[in-house]
Parts: C-alpha cells; sequence; structure tokens
C-alpha cells in the first residue's frame, strides 16, 4: 500500500442500453480498494452494483469517469491491455452453474488464467492448478471431472480457485455466496476470509444480504439506483446506519429472531419506505 | 445417461446403432476391397443369365446385361462414399468455419455471412448441380463439392445461432476474464459445445448427398454406364422394372440402409460427444417440470369421515372438522403450542418415490421425501424449512397431489376430513384452488403471458365461485386491491409483462386467493424478490391469513422468514423431518444438532469477530441418504447409535418433536 489505492474507481458513470433509449445504470459513483481490504457494495436489483463489477473487469464499456488499477487507467483498455491486466484481476460470478463450462474438464477450466503467461510450463501450471485446488479444500483429482459432478458449493469453490490460480492482486466476487444453500454459505465466506488473509488480494464484494457483508467486510458502500448513498466503516454503516435507505434495507432484512423479526414487520406494514427514486443526491457518501 | 462404462461401450449395446455400424462397415470394406466381398468382376457380362433373380451364381440376381448384382453394388460403393465424403468435408468445413465466425464476432462479418447463406439457400440446388454436370460429365467429386456448398448454408445458421447462444454464457466471460485469446475461447469453450450439433448436421448432409449422387447418376449424369454406381444400377432397374422388378431391390436398399445407417451414426455419436458431461443438465431439466397430468398409482380409497391415523409423536389422533364449523382464532406464537384439537392438514407418514429410470442408470425407484409428517391448523403459518434438495417442495406439491416426475405418493394427507392420497378428480376439483391455494416462486410461470391480468383472476373467480360476469369483475378489483395493488383497474388491464417481480407477485397470491382459499401453500414466495419486495409480500401472507383466517404453508430455506411470519415450523432434512415446533422454540431451544447448526450459520446470529461456525459437507442427494441418521457424517455430536438404525421422530414437550438420539447435548462449539 503506497499512497495510491490498488483499485480506484472515480466518478464512473455507465450508461446501458442503446443511445436514444440508454439508461443510467451508475451514476457518478467513486470507490477504492486497498490491498488486503474487502470493501462491501451492497444494493437491490437495478441498482447498478453489478454494472460496476462489470465495468471494471471491462465486460462493459463505460460513458465516464475514470477506473485505476494501481494508479493506472484501465476505463478504456484494449483486448491486449486486458488480457494483461487479467493477471492481476480476477471475476468471481455469482452462479456456479454456468460460469463453468460443463464440457470442460475441472483441470482445462483451471489452467485457463496461466495458458498465456510467460514462463509458466506445463509441468508448473499443474502444480499452480493442483495447489489452487488445495486451498479451496478440494482433492487434486478434481481436474480429470466435469463441473456437473460436483454440488453448487464445490463449485463455487472450483470458481474460486480459477480466479485465484494466477495469483491475482484484486478479487472482484458478484454475489458469490447468494445462490448457495444455507450450510454451505458460511463454508464459502470462511473460505473467502482465510484466503484474503494468506493471500493478501483486495477483495471488492458485491453482495445484497446486508449481514453477510457485514461480516466480510472492512468497509461497506451502499448504492440505490446507481448512486452511491451512504459508505463507511462496515460494522459502523450496519449498526448506525445514517441514510433512510440503508435504514430502510435494514428493516427489511428478516432476522432470524420472532420476536425482532414480527416487530420490523409490523413497523414496515405501518409505513413502508419510499419506492421512488432517493430525493436529491445525498451528501452523506 | 450416467450408467456404469464407457460412452462408446454403452452406445454399442443398443441394438440399432450396433447394426448401423455393421452395414456401413461392409460398405466401407467394399468401397477399399470390394475384391474381398465378390470374385467376380462388375463389367463381366453373364449374358444367358441376364435379368435373372437371387442364385448361387449370382447372390443378388443380374441387370439386364446379365452384370452380377452384387458386384455392382460392391464395386459402385467407393465412389459414392467417396462422394459423400466429399460433400460432407466441403458442408462442415464451410459451415463451421463461417457460422463460427458470424456467431462470435458478430457485426459486418454476420452481415455478410448471413446474406451469403441466403443466397446459398435460395439458389436451386438441382438445377445449378445440372449446370455443373454439363460443364464437368461425369466427374463426382467437383458436382459433390458444389452440392456440399449448397449444402452449408444450413449448417452455418445452426452454427451461427449456437454459437451466439454460447457466447453469451457466463462461461466465455470467465475465459475472456482469464486473458485467453478469441481463438483460444473458440477451440476450447465453443467448438467442444458445437460438436453434438454439428455431427448431427454432418449425418444428415451425409444422407442427403447420398440420395442426390443417386439421383443424378439415376438421371444420367453419374459415371459413364460400364463404370458400375449405385444411382446407375437405379437407371438401369428403372428400364426393365415392369419384366423384372427384382433388379431395383439391392441398389434401392443399400442406398435406403446408409442413409438410415447415416442418420442413426449420427445421433449416437452425439450422444456419445456429449455423454460425458449432459447428464446433469438431464437432471436439472427434470427437476424443473412437475407433472400436470400426473399417474397416481395409489388406489383411491375411500374419504374417510372420521379421522383414523397412525399413532404419531406430534399429538393425538387428530379430528378433521368440517370446515363449515367457526374457526378458533389463533393466537399468535404462544410458547409449547397445545395440541392440535382441530387440524385443517394432517398430513402423516408422506413418502414420495420417484420412478425407476431404466437406461437412465437408476434402476429402482428413488425415495425423495420418507416419512412426512406434518400438521396444519386453521389459520396457522407453518413453515417448512430446508436447503434444496431436501425434499420441501416435493412434500408441498405432493399435498396438491402433483409430486414431480410422476412420483408415487404414499401415506396420508387429510384435508378437512378428506384423505387427499386417493382423492378423485371430482374431490380434487374441490380442493385444489377453492379450498387450497398455490403460489409458486417465480409468478411468472403461473400466469399466461398473452392474457391480461383481469382476464385471468376473473376467468379463476367465476371457475371457483360460479360467480356472474359483472360480479366477477367486481371481485377481481377487490382481490388485487386485497393484495396491495394501488391502482387495481389499471392493474387488471396490464398483461403479466408489464408487472415488476413483486407487482406479479402480488397477483399471483390474488389468483391463490380467488377461491377464497383455507390454506394456502406458498413455495419460496420471496426468494426471487428483492428484501424491501419481500418485506412487502411477507407483510401481505400475514394480514391475509390474519384477516381471512386463512392457513399457509410457507415452504423457505430463509430463517429470517421463519421468524417474520411462522407460528411453527417445521425443519426438513434429507427428506425427513428432523425438529417441529413452535417458532419461538426453534430460536430459543433448537434440539436437532442441524436446526442448531443452521442457526449458528447465520451471519445474522454470529458475532462479527471470527470465522462463521459451519456444518461440514453438504446435503446428501436422495439415494446416497446413509441408513441411521441421515445428518450423522456431518453431525459434531454423532456417534454409534446414530449410525446403526434410522432415528424415529421423537416428542419431546408440548409441540416439539426432534429426530435425534441425543437431543439433550449441547453442541460442541464449532
Amino acid at each position: 500500500m503506497t499512497g495510491q489505492p490498488l483499485l480506484a474507481v472515480h466518478d464512473l458513470v455507465v450508461d446501458l442500453g442503446q443511445r436514444r433509449t440508454a439508461t443510467r445504470a451508475v451514476d457518478r459513483v467513486s470507490l477504492t480498494v486497498a490491498a488486503g481490504e474487502t470493501v462491501g457494495l451492497v444494493g437491490e436489483s437495478g441498482s447498478g452494483k453489478s454494472t460496476i463489477a462489470r465495468a471494471i473487469l471491462g465486460l462493459t464499456p463505460v460513458t465516464g469517469g475514470r477506473i485505476a488499477i494501481d494508479g493506472v487507467d484501465v476505463t478504456h483498455a484494449g483486448r491486449r491491455q486486458r488480457r494483461a491486466l487479467s493477471r492481476d484481476v480476477q471475476l468471481v460470478f455469482q452462479d456456479p452453474f454456468s460460469s463453468l463450462n460443463p464440457a470442460r474438464r475441472i483441470g482445462d477450466s483451471l489452467v485457463e488464467p496461466l495458458l498465456n503467461r510467460r514462463g509458466v510450463d506445463p509441468v508448473r501450471r499443474r502444480t499452480l492448478v493442483a495447489e489452487a485446488l488445495g486451498r479451496v479444500g478440494l482433492p487434486a483429482e478434481a481436474v480429470h471431472r466435469y463441473p456437473g459432478q460436483f454440488s453448487g458449493g464445490q463449485r463455487q469453490r472450483i470458481a474460486l480457485a480459477r480466479a485465484l490460480v494466477g495469483t491475482p492482486r484484486l478479487l472482484v466476487t458478484d454475489e458469490p455466496v447468494s445462490a448457495l444453500d444455507l450450510s454451505v454459505r458460511a463454508q464459502i465466506i470462511n473460505l473467502l476470509a482465510d484466503l484474503q488473509a494468506e493471500l493478501g488480494f483486495g477483495h471488492l464484494f458485491i453482495a445484497h444480504d446486508l449481514a453477510v457483508v457485514r461480516h466480510l467486510s472492512h468497509r461497506m458502500v451502499v448504492l440505490h439506483q446507481g448512486r452511491v448513498v451512504e459508505s463507511g466503516d462496515a460494522e459502523e454503516v450496519y449498526r448506525r446506519p445514517v441514510h433512510p435507505y440503508t435504514r430502510a434495507l435494514l428493516a427489511a432484512v428478516p432476522v432470524p429472531d420472532p420476536g425482532r423479526a414480527r416487530a420490523a414487520l409490523a413497523a414496515f406494514a405501518r409505513q413502508p419506505p419510499q419506492a421512488g427514486p432517493v430525493p436529491g443526491r445525498c451528501s452523506i457518501s | 445417461m450416467s450408467g456404469p462404462g464407457p460412452a462408446s461401450a454403452r452406445l454399442l449395446r443398443r441394438p440399432l446403432v450396433l447394426l448401423a455400424l455393421l452395414w456401413l462397415a461392409l460398405v466401407l470394406v467394399c468401397a477399399l476391397h470390394p475384391e474381398l466381398v465378390t470374385g467376380r468382376d462388375p463389367v463381366d457380362q453373364d449374358l444367358p443369365a441376364a435379368l435373372s433373380g437371387p442364385s448361387a451364381a449370382h447372390p443378388l440376381g443380374t441387370d439386364r446385361l446379365g452384370q452380377d448384382l452384387l458386384s455392382r453394388l460392391a464395386y459402385g460403393a467407393a465412389g459414392t462414399l467417396w462422394g459423400v465424403l466429399v460433400a460432407v468435408l466441403t458442408a462442415t468445413v464451410v459451415g463451421v468455419g463461417l457460422g463460427l465466425l458470424a456467431g462470435y464476432l458478430g457485426g459486418l462479418v454476420d452481415a455478410l455471412v448471413g446474406r451469403l447463406a441466403d443466397l446459398l439457400f435460395a439458389l436451386p440446388a438441382i438445377v445449378i448441380l445440372l449446370v455443373v454436370v454439363a460443364v464437368f460429365p461425369g466427374d463426382v467429386t467437383i458436382a459433390m463439392l458444389t452440392f456440399g456448398l449448397l449444402l452449408s448454408s444450413g449448417l452455418i445458421r445452426v452454427v451461427r445461432a449456437a454459437t451466439r447462444s454460447t457466447r453469451e454464457e457466463l462461461f466465455i466471460a470467465a475465459a475472456r476474464l482469464a486473458g485467453l485469446s478469441t481463438p483460444q475461447i473458440l477451440r476450447r469453450h465453443v467448438l467442444p459445445r458445437l460438436r453434438g450439433l454439428v455431427i448431427v448436421q454432418a449425418s444428415l448432409v451425409a444422407a442427403v448427398a447420398l440420395v442426390m449422387q443417386a439421383s443424378l447418376a439415376f438421371l444420367g449424369f453419374g459415371p459413364p454406364p460400364p463404370e458400375p454406381s449405385w444411382g446407375g444400377m437405379i437407371d438401369e432397374a428403372r428400364a426393365v422394372i415392369v419384366r423384372h422388378p427384382w433388379a431395383l431391390f439391392p441398389p434401392g436398399l443399400a442406398v435406403a440402409l446408409t442413409v438410415l445407417s447415416f442418420v442413426l451414426l449420427g445421433d449416437a455419436a452425439r450422444d456419445g460427444a456429449t455423454a460425458a458431461w449432459s447428464a446433469t443438465k438431464l437432471a436439472r431439466r427434470r427437476r424443473r417440470s412437475p407433472g400436470a397430468g400426473v399417474a397416481r398409482t395409489t388406489a383411491p380409497a375411500p374419504a374417510h369421515p372420521t379421522g383414523s391415523a397412525p399413532a404419531h409423536p406430534l399429538g393425538s389422533a387428530p379430528a378433521h372438522p368440517a370446515l363449515s364449523t367457526p374457526v378458533h382464532p389463533v393466537a399468535p406464537p404462544p410458547a409449547g403450542t397445545p395440541r392440535h384439537a382441530d387440524t385443517l392438514l394432517s398430513v402423516r407418514q408422506l413418502s414420495v418415490q420417484l420412478p425407476a429410470r431404466p437406461g437412465r442408470g437408476a434402476r429402482t425407484g428413488t425415495t425423495v421425501v420418507s416419512d412426512v409428517d406434518l400438521d396444519v391448523g386453521p389459520g396457522e403459518i407453518v413453515g417448512l424449512v430446508g436447503e434444496s434438495g431436501c425434499g420441501k417442495t416435493v412434500t408441498a406439491l405432493s399435498i396438491l397431489g402433483l409430486p414431480p416426475g410422476d412420483g408415487r405418493i404414499t401415506g396420508s394427507c387429510h384435508f378437512a376430513g378428506v384423505d387427499l392420497v386417493g382423492a378423485t378428480d371430482r374431490q380434487w376439483r374441490t380442493v385444489r384452488g377453492r379450498r387450497i391455494g398455490y403460489v409458486a416462486q417465480d409468478p411468472m410461470v403461473s400466469l399466461d403471458p398473452t392474457l391480461r391480468v383481469g382476464v385471468q383472476l376473473a376467468e379463476a373467480v367465476r371457475r371457483h365461485t360460479g360467480l356472474g360476469r359483472r360480479p366477477a369483475r367486481a371481485r377481481v378489483l377487490a382481490l388485487l386491491r386485497d393484495v396491495g395493488l394501488p391502482a387495481p383497474e389499471t392493474a387488471a388491464r396490464r398483461y403479466p409483462h408489464q408487472l415488476s417481480g413483486g407487482m406479479a407477485q402480488r397477483v399471483a397470491i390474488a389468483f391463490a386467493l380467488a377461491g377464497d382459499p383455507d390454506l394456502l401453500i406458498a413455495d419460496e414466495p420471496t426468494t426471487a424478490l428483492d428484501v424491501t419486495r419481500q418485506a412487502e409480500i411477507l407483510a401481505l401472507l400475514a394480514r391475509t391469513s390474519r384477516d381471512r383466517r386463512m392457513a399457509v404453508l410457507l415452504v423457505t430455506h430463509d430463517l429470517g422468514v421463519v421468524a417474520a411470519l411462522c407460528d411453527r415450523a417445521v425443519v426438513m432434512y434429507a427428506g425427513q423431518v428432523v425438529e417441529s415446533c413452535p417458532v419461538t422454540d426453534l430460536f430459543a431451544r433448537p434440539r436437532h444438532p442441524y436446526t442448531r447448526g443452521l442457526l449458528a450459520a447465520d451471519p445474522h446470529r454470529a458475532s462479527r469477530s471470527g470465522p462463521l461456525p459451519t456444518i461440514s459437507g453438504t446435503v446428501p442427494a436422495p439415494g446416497d441418504w446413509p441408513t441411521g441418521c441421515r445428518f450423522a457424517p456431518r453431525c459434531p455430536l454423532a456417534g454409534e447409535p446414530c449410525r446403526r438404525a434410522p432415528v424415529p421422530l421423537d416428542r419431546l414437550g408440548p409441540g416439539h418433536a426432534v429426530r435425534c438420539v441425543r437431543p439433550d447435548e449441547d453442541r460442541v462449539a464449532a
């Protein structure tokens, strides 16, 4: 950490759709992620959180603003620069079923981030893949099997191994646990925390579940309709939310405690939070 | 398709495939070494035996010139196969190459290739071929090259479409992020996905090319006469069809059998190429189709008016009051719910077995739900909790008599005095929709996309209540207002696709309420929604249940939802009920290690520092359930008695039942 953060997003604007009918999915969003830090990006569907991830990774063209990784501007990186960037930045998708090619063996998928690396010969590749599998708690012989032979949680481990096999410095995860079962979800959350402690990567963690984000993140950024409405220390935002939208979001999450959940639901039924756009732009962020 | 043994070996066990393979092998031998099949020269004329049927000297008979038909067939195979090979190679190389480029690159390339494919498609193949054979008389290679090119238009389109859809897959994005170049992605990810498709298309091209080649020879554009060819033989047979119809059979059958073999083998090769990984895809698709027309194998039993369910741990045998009796107001969940003297729904020993799928690996049926006991009182909200694959959705659908995949239901399911297991179609008509409403996870699947919401709802209202057109319309608006849609008139005029997710779920709930049911079965009604929308729907369900005194069986995986809404909870694991108790007990005094583990793993309840407590391992699939306690392999407390024999559901206290050998021991800190 030498002054500049690992990831710096400044005033990012992304419009989706054709020119005439374009909608502003991300509106002047700024955030940073330092090495070894986890930043949680929270919001409901349509808040633009996945679009931000796609913009950072170059899967969606950027309308305005600046994205810098390690101080290098990658906002409009070309194909070649992107391929070089794949060494430093990796993504884990929400859906562990469609993010792995069902027709290819695990080993073939895991080796891909290493294929275009100079100085990594096939023997070294095999070692790295086996190491990555071991790190996520899977046996090395998994390389010979197909994704269809694994459960959702195991596949998410495989996806994580693929993202980490080339030891990137920034990991972006887009709802990595929301498609998983309860008892498996906690395993993956712990795994993410352990891997970060071991490898020290910066982590942009995108989720809609505030409790999960609070557990895993150092800082939290709350999005609403493409804008940042609140950001700060994760525990602080969770315990003492300032923006009315954050409060509404927190109040809406059913807590596994009958007394509190019922009271919250009753309060919610009496006075649902405003569904419309947040009036004006908040100065809180 | 997940049986034992390598894919190729399994395919050979299909008799038709084996026959096709043998036939093509024979044709290939003829093409390479015809002298192995017959000792005769194909142009040798045995004039005295002209136009004879099969005999010892000529096994397949002779033609007009006394030439041996078997020999001509054998020697003609080479030219025939060569032509087919040329056509298939041309069509595949051009079709796959251009289709791949057009589909993956899109834009201008796509437009140009598209026009080219249109052009090839529009050209009348037979006219072009006649021109070609007129310019290059007797040249099979050029004719088939041209024909292959013409046939490639179909392949271009199919490959392009498949490539386009594959390109949108997440794993392509993942490969790009891994730093792979476009050629690498095409070779590693797109081509393997196209393999099955291309094999099938190529086999069709082969079949069409064979017929076209025979047709050309039949029209006199084949190899010059003394040289044997299958089409030419058909032409010669045609000339003598009245005097000697037999001559048509050998070449005709050869063409027909070869065409059939190509197609059969193409299908088989496709299955073989994808067998290694397609099994799961099939399984996933299968899971998603709860059959509407369900074959029920249980004998229809007469509805018994007095409950005679077997003794069970949840209370005494329930009575089944007629529903017209006044319903007791249900207090908010008291600690230690009294015995359900007035049970609305009483499920006992409900098991669901999916039928065996011969040829798909499963020889015996798979039990997906075993011995589920479940009670729902009038106006009570019961949560059916569990992870995916634990059988909660199958249980809910089986109560409605709609188990997925032709499942067989056993046990009993008393609803308001009628055993629904074995109910007749007539009884079901008075129950489904009228007495029991159903809300699915995805509201869009329960709404007809072609009809306005109001029209659909009115139809449901009229069917269930027998109201006239006008009162039904008023009732529709009342229903839509009830479910919290601010402008019912506007909503009624909308089509389902014009509704947001939350609105669509409200409409789906209005649907379920159309018959004014006593019980609503809601299967993950809020899982697809955002948290704020979820809170609205939960509030709606709570209010509706209270106002209408309607019982709700809520299927969910979310303990927060259970806490917010339910009076009692039934926790399922691996097809069984493992714990059943009032909701306050569930959170304050959970007794089953699985329930405790789930609660501990919830980040809402965990302390922020340190790792989350986890349950090791994963949920076992149906069929892999252990004989003893099904949770034992993952349980920190499991000992020898747990693994020995199935564990019964024991009653611990009032309304609290647990399936555990040692429910009183505290879980060791995980």
